[in-house]
């Protein structure tokens, strides 16, 4: 059984997210405040390398109207765990406000200070939100990757070593795609994004070594009777047993509802093709992975308007 | 940074703005339409994805999704189909296929099953069929359709006609929706057989079958070449950067010109909101490698193409965003050949595309009138207290060189010319030498350097004040070696009169607007320039700008403006509200020009020094880039303007007015939409 989170009371959960002063320069206007634990999506949890754990996400914030909006916030939110119950929010890794007023207006890569429309929503209105972030150490150093309205994947780094910052702008490696997420497989990464592209990195993390090519799955049997795609966006891919793994989450019919469940998909290689198997994370949605201090793989789904992410043990 | 070195980087960057091997009197082929027309619905039963295909009767039959009750189109009972023999009436062949009557055999069963509402996963389950495309080939009719979104599959006409009956041959894919089919006739006239094709989603292929009952190999995915990029902060994006799919739905191929022609409905945020059009790449084989894709039809969706009279193509029109020209109703528009790519860099072939002309995106860009002949950008405009509203902006007409453009007029209709009087020789520093190589001479009179750019005007302090740049000129040097006169200047009637003569009073700071803060009287409290977001306090009387300078920001860490530094500020409704131009279609490592539109959004705070916020679920104001605030006239309608600087607006560098509704929601946010009206 996977170590949830349920039982923490949902007062304490947002006293905890939003305790003490999380960031230097409070946020202007309520809207764009503190980060709260109960609207976090694309939720990711990284080892800190010392028996805790991070966790960050698409931080949401309050419309007008008191609902939580995804599209619209101020950077990358951070907290800090060493039980996976317990959360301290560390306020704002990566602050687009204070990183706006440091560069003057003029980030490295400007990047940031980009607004459009989420990608690929009809209707979409114009947003200005970091979103599906990742925490990751390579090589010894922290890293940030990160999307801007689901599209514009970038990767920020750490000037201090230190998981919690200051990051600036690093690489600008995709303009679309959204959902990125950095697989190391040795001394090798990927750029692992949307619907399950993936792509190598340079070594020094600057671009995309090769064009992206989709992760599919096999084509077996008779010919249109495999899935076209793993699933939705927002996939991780992980080694474990000399296997590529990769949970991708598909909306089914389960008794007669509605469910949106993680599949567990194997292959040889990590640009596949892969293969499906029987283990199925139940109404997760798209989950993101790590790995806990005990060995076991660990995925993190997002609850946004519960008090925090559902983590399970990956079958 | 000083002024003047910021002044020479926007210089640089108004540069980018015009594309380079173009003369200011040129005009684009997409914008220069002798004519305009709104395209209209062919009729008004709702309906997506629309198909038409030409029958072996000579006639067009039509398809598509169709809504139950309150524009449902995830739940329906089957499929509908129309019949025109010329393009114009339309009359309904009835339903060919219904899930309760006829999906009755094991091939058919799926039919029946309940799936998740594409639209509303949560929601409750759903059943329809949903994009289907009639096709017509050997000897009788096909239908390819989806079940909401979920799996693709195939009916045949057993009697030969299109009116059915009707066998299911089953699913095609498992998964995946939008199923088109493909005949490639490549070996007519040789010995090959025809191949036909099943194309699913966002780009998917495989051979079919020879009897057509199912696929010969697995899907495939067809992919282009990148969104053509562009250099931002000194980097440009390769080409590993690719987009993932040539589409993002509704896939449909099409051979003409000797090309195959992919054709995907793709979500852009042109207009600033999410709209759904149509782009095509060509390939020269069917599986590629296809080119970057185009914009074809603006709001076009989900498409299909098919051959009208004498063979002429013409292309379905889904209309499935909010500013598309109407939503869920069928349509058709013909097809031109065409290859102009405004701001592109690259070469590109003639690709299937909407008429120019055709109107497809909501407002009144069929109706509206260039309110004078004359090419100008930049556009601004101010009531006077004499009763006139003043115009002016970057003159770049020819006719202008060495003039200040300024145009007035009593109705927002009817602008006549007002001949401004300024000496340039009369700047300080300025010589004979300096207006001889700005302005004399016919080469000379064409380039921009002639021409008095980003000019706005005010009546202030009881006279008019006009705020202008000269730009500077690269290659062009005096005799000891400088460079001509250039910059921004703040010039003031000595008369009170909007012709003036002007005198010089001081340098201003580029693409400068003004503010003037009022109390709750109307009573002028403080005049402020504002410039890319600055505000800097002046005195219209004064002969110096010295004053303090505010850097306003927002409350997300971004920039006001997109692709450009233009803003304006205004207090409406009791707010602050800071205008900026944004380019919208893109993200920022694409050139997003090509097919993007050059709009202008809006910022709102309580207090003057902001934070300012972007309205949640606020639109740009369309193809308004570099304009002005909006004003309300003597009529009490909210008016401003737009010069047309992209390849989907009504012309190009040419004046017009539009109508806006500018209203203070119930949420304590300004809202600015277009009026499908006009002055």
């Amino acid at each position: 059984m996977g170590i949830g989170l349920g039982l923490v009371p949902l007062t304490a959960a947002i006293l905890l997210a939003t305790g003490g002063e999380p960031t230097k320069a409070r946020a202007p206007g309520t809207q764009m405040g503190p980060p709260r634990l109960d609207m976090l999506a694309d939720g990711h949890i990284c080892p800190d390398g010392s028996g805790g754990y991070y966790l960050t996400g698409t931080a949401g914030t309050l419309d007008g109207s008191g609902r939580a909006d995804f599209d619209h916030n101020r950077g990358v939110p951070l907290w800090h765990s060493k039980d996976l119950s317990q959360w301290q929010c560390l306020g704002y890794a990566w602050d687009r406000v204070e990183h706006f007023g440091r560069t003057a207006g003029r980030p490295k890569l400007g990047i940031w200070l980009d607004w459009s429309a989420p990608a690929d929503r009809i209707d979409g209105l114009l947003a200005q939100a970091t979103t599906s972030p990742e925490l990751r150490r390579v090589k010894g150093a922290w890293y940030l990757v990160c999307a801007m309205n689901e599209q514009n994947i970038l990767l920020q780094k750490s000037t201090t070593g230190k998981a919690v910052g200051p990051y600036e702008d690093y690489a600008y490696l995709a303009t679309r795609g959204g959902h990125p997420s950095l697989f190391v497989d040795g001394e090798v990464v990927y750029l692992v994004f949307a619907d399950a592209w993936i792509a190598r990195l340079k070594d020094d993390l600057k671009a995309l070594a090769e064009p992206p090519r989709p992760m599919l799955p096999a084509a077996e049997g008779e010919p249109g009777t495999s899935l076209l795609t793993l699933g939705l966006a927002g996939v991780n891919a992980f080694k474990a047993a000399g296997q590529y793994n990769v949970l991708a989450a598909r909306w089914r019919v389960r008794e007669g509802k509605p469910h949106c469940d993680a599949f567990l998909w194997q292959a040889e290689s990590v640009y596949g093709p892969y293969q499906q198997t029987d283990k199925v994370l139940l109404d997760t949605g798209p989950v993101s992975v790590f790995r806990a201090s005990d060995g076991t793989w660990r995925a993190v789904s997002s609850q946004p308007g519960k008090d925090a992410p559902r983590i399970e043990v990956v079958p | 940074m000083n002024a003047v070195r910021r002044e020479i980087l926007w210089f640089g960057v108004l540069a980018v703005l015009i594309p380079a091997a173009v003369s200011v009197g040129w005009e684009p082929r997409c914008l220069s339409a002798e004519s305009r027309a709104r395209l209209r619905p062919l009729f008004e039963t709702p309906i997506r994805d629309t198909s038409v295909c030409r029958g072996r009767d000579g006639a067009w039959y039509l398809t598509g999704t169709v809504a139950t009750g309150d524009g449902d189109f995830q739940n329906n009972d089957g499929i509908r189909l129309w019949r025109s023999s010329d393009l114009k009436e339309w009359t309904p062949l009835g339903q060919v296929w219904s899930i309760e009557k006829h999906a009755t055999s094991p091939k058919s069963a799926w039919q029946r099953q309940r799936r998740v509402n594409p639209d509303d996963p949560t929601g409750p389950l759903v059943r329809g069929m949903t994009s289907p495309e009639i096709h017509c080939f050997e000897g009788t009719y096909w239908i390819t359709y989806s079940m909401n979104a979920q799996g693709t599959g195939l009916l045949r006409s057993t009697s030969g006609k299109p009116g059915g009956p009707y066998v299911d041959l089953g699913w095609m894919t498992a998964r995946g929706t939008d199923a088109s089919i493909f005949l490639d006739k490549a070996a007519e006239g040789g010995k090959a057989p025809t191949t036909a094709y099943w194309l699913v989603g966002s780009g998917w292929i495989a051979p079919m079958k020879p009897d057509r009952t199912g696929l010969a190999e697995h899907p495939r995915l067809l992919r282009c070449a990148p969104w053509p990029a562009i250099k931002h902060a000194r980097r440009l994006m390769s080409s590993t950067h690719a987009p993932r799919y040539a589409g993002q739905a509704g896939t449909h191929v099409v051979k003409a010109n000797g090309r195959y022609w992919l054709l995907t409905a793709a979500v852009r945020d042109r207009l600033g909101v999410g709209c759904y059009d149509t782009f095509v790449c060509g390939a020269d084989r069917i599986g590629g490698p296809y080119d970057a894709p185009r914009l074809m039809i603006p709001h076009g969706g989900q498409t299909t193409v098919f051959p009208g009279p004498e063979g002429k193509l013409y292309a379905t029109f889904s209309g499935r965003d909010s500013r598309a020209v109407f939503r869920d109703r069928p349509a058709i528009l013909p097809l031109i050949f065409d290859d102009e790519v405004l701001y592109g860099r690259s070469r590109s072939k003639p690709f299937p595309r909407k008429p120019f002309g055709l109107v497809t995106e909501f407002g009144p860009w069929d109706r509206l009138k260039k309110v004078a002949p004359v090419h100008i950008r930049d556009l601004q405009f101010s009531f006077a207290p004499d009763g006139w509203a003043y115009l002016t902006g970057s003159g770049t007409d020819n006719a202008y060189a060495g003039r200040i453009m300024v145009f007035r007029s009593r109705d927002m209709n009817t602008w006549r010319p007002v001949d401004v009087k300024f000496d340039f020789l009369s700047i300080p520093g300025v010589t004979d030498e300096d207006r001889r190589l700005r302005f004399d001479g016919p080469r000379a009179k064409q380039g921009l350097q002639a021409k008095y750019m980003d000019s706005e005007i005010y009546h202030l302090a009881g006279t008019f004040h006009i705020f202008t740049s000269l730009y500077g000129m690269r290659s062009t040097k005096k005799t000891d070696g400088s460079a001509p006169w250039n910059g921004v200047m703040w010039l003031r009637s000595k008369t009170g009169k909007p012709e003036g003569p002007y005198e010089y009073v001081d340098r201003a700071r580029s693409q400068s607007s003004v503010f003037v803060d009022r109390d709750a009287d109307g009573k002028p409290e403080q005049t402020y320039l504002f410039y890319n977001g600055t505000l800097e306090t002046f005195d219209p009387r004064g002969r110096k700008l010295q004053g303090k300078r505010i850097r306003l920001t927002t409350t997300s860490g971004t920039n006001f403006a997109k692709g450009d530094v233009a803003t304006n500020l205004a207090k409406i409704h009791g707010k602050y509200v800071v205008f900026a131009t944004g380019w919208c279609g893109g993200t920022y490592g694409e050139n997003y020009r090509v097919a993007g539109t050059y709009d202008w959004v809006y910022w709102q705070s309580d207090t003057l020094e902001g934070p300012y916020r972007m309205p949640r679920r606020a639109y740009a104001m369309p193809h308004a880039g570099h304009s002005c605030v909006p004003q309300r006239g003597p009529d009490g309608r909210w008016y401003g303007l737009l010069f047309g600087n992209d390849s989907t607006g009504p012309w190009w560098n040419y004046p017009g007015v539009l109508v806006y509704d500018v209203r203070l929601d119930a949420d304590d946010t300004i809202r600015i939409e277009l009026k499908d009206e006009l002055p």
